[in-house]
């Protein structure tokens, strides 16, 4: 299998994924279920930049998207919907087509494992070291700045916790 | 007029055209940016509003790594013909003919300063829609009308408080 194909497939697979979960997500009603088709849809995106060449982001993009934010997100949706301790395992559709379809991707993935990629190649290779000179040596003010807002959010989100915790314990 | 529309199919090279190329890309970033907006623009939770923002700048991300990846400068062209001549093979050509030699990821670095935005968003609006949920109970943006005047239009047309 040439290097083209694989980047063909690899393309047209990951964007029907994207589609298809970013509807899911738009047209659910279950909030949980737009979080999941989401991460689902960030984690597509990641293999897509894996397949232009851009390995930093893909790996920056499945750990704070797909990982921080959807877990975040879940977390948040848990303690603002309530549910019964009757309603906690429901045997429905769901319940049936998550572990089929999780192992239909598991043998999808079989082929791809034997072949080993040892002719994929992306279309462009960096390593960190180019991406990290060009951060640090043109791109500094917007790195700074954005460090600086991160710390800023960081500092608001703990000032209005702590001023609900007060709250919350009057 | 048949013949030529025939001779035209016939001279479209498909399999090229199937290869993704930067306006493959493109066309997959301006889907998933109008999926975003519309969660957005449509959704009366919140937090489908965030995903929404998500989707969009993440379809502005695809496009700067897109083009990172297939535009380089040594191809910046000179007259028409060569302007022509390099869209096609931007856009058409297979991928082992295009020019990789431009090294610098300046793309990837404006994707990264983007993600960092969008998590700066989605954590500052789960944050405020905590601190809101406290408060009213609800994280539906229908139900959050509290400064809202009496004296709004919308007020007026169905007969006073809605």
């Amino acid at each position: 299998m040439t290097n083209t194909i694989l980047n063909t497939i690899f393309f047209y697979v990951l964007s029907a994924i994207i589609i298809i979960g970013s509807l899911t997500c738009l047209f659910q009603k279950n909030i949980a279920n737009s979080i999941i088709a989401a991460g689902a849809v960030f984690f597509s995106i990641s293999g897509l930049y894996l397949t232009l060449g851009a390995a930093y982001i893909s790996c920056l993009n499945i750990i704070l998207y797909a990982g921080l934010i959807t877990v975040m997100t879940l977390i948040f949706t848990m303690t603002v919907k309530k549910y019964d301790k009757k309603n906690a395992f429901l045997f429905n559709l769901k319940t049936i087509a998550a572990p089929i379809l999780g192992c239909f991707f598991g043998i999808l993935t079989i082929p791809f494992v034997l072949y080993r990629f040892s002719e994929f190649k992306t279309l462009k290779t960096y390593t960190l070291i180019d991406f990290s000179a060009l951060l640090f040596k043109n791109n500094m003010f917007a790195f700074e700045l954005t460090g600086l807002l991160i710390f800023s959010i960081i500092v608001g989100i703990a000032a209005i916790m702590y001023k609900k915790g007060i709250s919350n314990a009057k | 007029m048949l013949n030529e529309f025939l001779t035209s199919v016939n001279s479209v090279d498909f399999n090229a055209m199937f290869t993704p190329g930067f306006c493959h890309y493109l066309i997959l970033a301006l889907i998933i940016f109008i999926i975003g907006i519309t969660t957005a623009i449509s959704s009366a939770n919140f937090i489908k509003i965030l995903i929404g923002v998500g989707f969009m700048l993440s379809a502005a991300c695809i496009n700067f790594i897109a083009a990172d990846t297939f535009i380089t400068p040594d191809s910046a062209p000179i007259n028409a013909i060569e302007a022509a001549e390099s869209t096609l093979v931007a856009n058409f050509a297979p991928i082992s003919e295009l020019n990789f030699d431009f090294t610098s990821p300046e793309g990837q670095v404006i994707g990264f300063i983007i993600s960092v935005f969008i998590i700066i968003s989605i954590a500052l609006g789960l944050g405020l829609v905590c601190v809101i949920f406290s408060k009213l109970k609800t994280s539906n943006l229908n139900n959050m009308d509290k400064l809202k005047s009496k004296d709004c239009p919308e007020n007026e047309a169905f007969g006073g408080e809605i």
